[in-house]
């Protein structure tokens, strides 16, 4: 990517994000899709009982954001890298910004609702 | 879009896997992302409650559900590998065994992809 026209903090921390993602994606893989009770570990009983605890929820918290940012930050640099509509570079920025601040937002609901939720 | 009209049709002239891993990367990236909007949406049905949450999980606990976890697997494990690659490239300027790095990658790429037939699909 164009580190000149996307700017040094979004490609720097477009690395640091992945490097932090690619351990946070590992074990949020590993626990719902290959460890032997993958399939129980999805359903509700299962993520109240095993992964409501405040570390599990901090780690939710923190992968959630890592992913929207990597993902927004990714679109915006593919959208600078390949010129589309020039003259819309700030309504598009922004536009990312207000989306995920919307989806970090529905996924920290998300999060509180099943922490606070009782078996 | 015509930097992108131009990206393609290099890619059409000059087809070399650092071309191919650029593509794969943008797309997966964009296809993962587009694919997080819907993982949130399925979550959200904990809202609804606990049956409404356990219903919408369950959808993805059938045959046609796991291809789908794979090929999202898939799309994971290309992505991650090559922006390991590029990450190392760039931090501490190995582009000259980026190509070198590109191969190792994907033969650690069809390990997982092996692997997760096993873990993911059946």
């Amino acid at each position: 990517m164009n580190i000149e026209k996307r700017g040094f903090w979004s490609w720097f921390l477009q690395r640091i994000t992945a490097l932090l993602l690619i351990m946070g994606m590992s074990v949020h893989f590993f626990t719902f899709h290959f460890s032997p009770g993958r399939y129980a570990s999805r359903y509700y009983d299962e993520i109240i009982n095993r992964f409501c605890s405040p570390g599990w929820i901090t780690f939710n918290v923190c992968l959630l954001a890592l992913v929207i940012f990597h993902g927004l930050n990714g679109l915006w640099g593919i959208f600078v890298d390949f010129n589309f509509i020039e003259n819309r570079k700030n309504l598009f920025k922004q536009s990312l910004w207000f989306i995920g601040l919307i989806l970090f937002f529905i996924g920290l609901y998300i999060l509180i609702k099943f922490a606070t939720c009782k078996n | 879009m015509q930097k992108l009209k131009e990206c393609f049709e290099d890619l059409m002239k000059n087809k070399n896997p650092g071309m191919f891993a650029f593509w794969i990367h943008r797309v997966t990236g964009v296809a993962v992302t587009i694919f997080f909007f819907l993982h949130i949406l399925t979550l959200s049905a904990v809202f609804r409650g606990k049956d409404a949450y356990d219903h919408a999980i369950s959808k993805f606990d059938t045959k046609t559900g796991y291809i789908l976890q794979y090929i999202l697997l898939l799309a994971l494990a290309v992505h991650l590998l090559n922006g390991i690659r590029i990450t190392i490239a760039d931090f501490w300027g190995l582009t000259r065994i980026q190509k070198k790095l590109l191969w190792m990658f994907l033969y650690i790429f069809l390990i997982i992809a092996v692997v997760g037939i096993f873990t993911v699909v059946l």
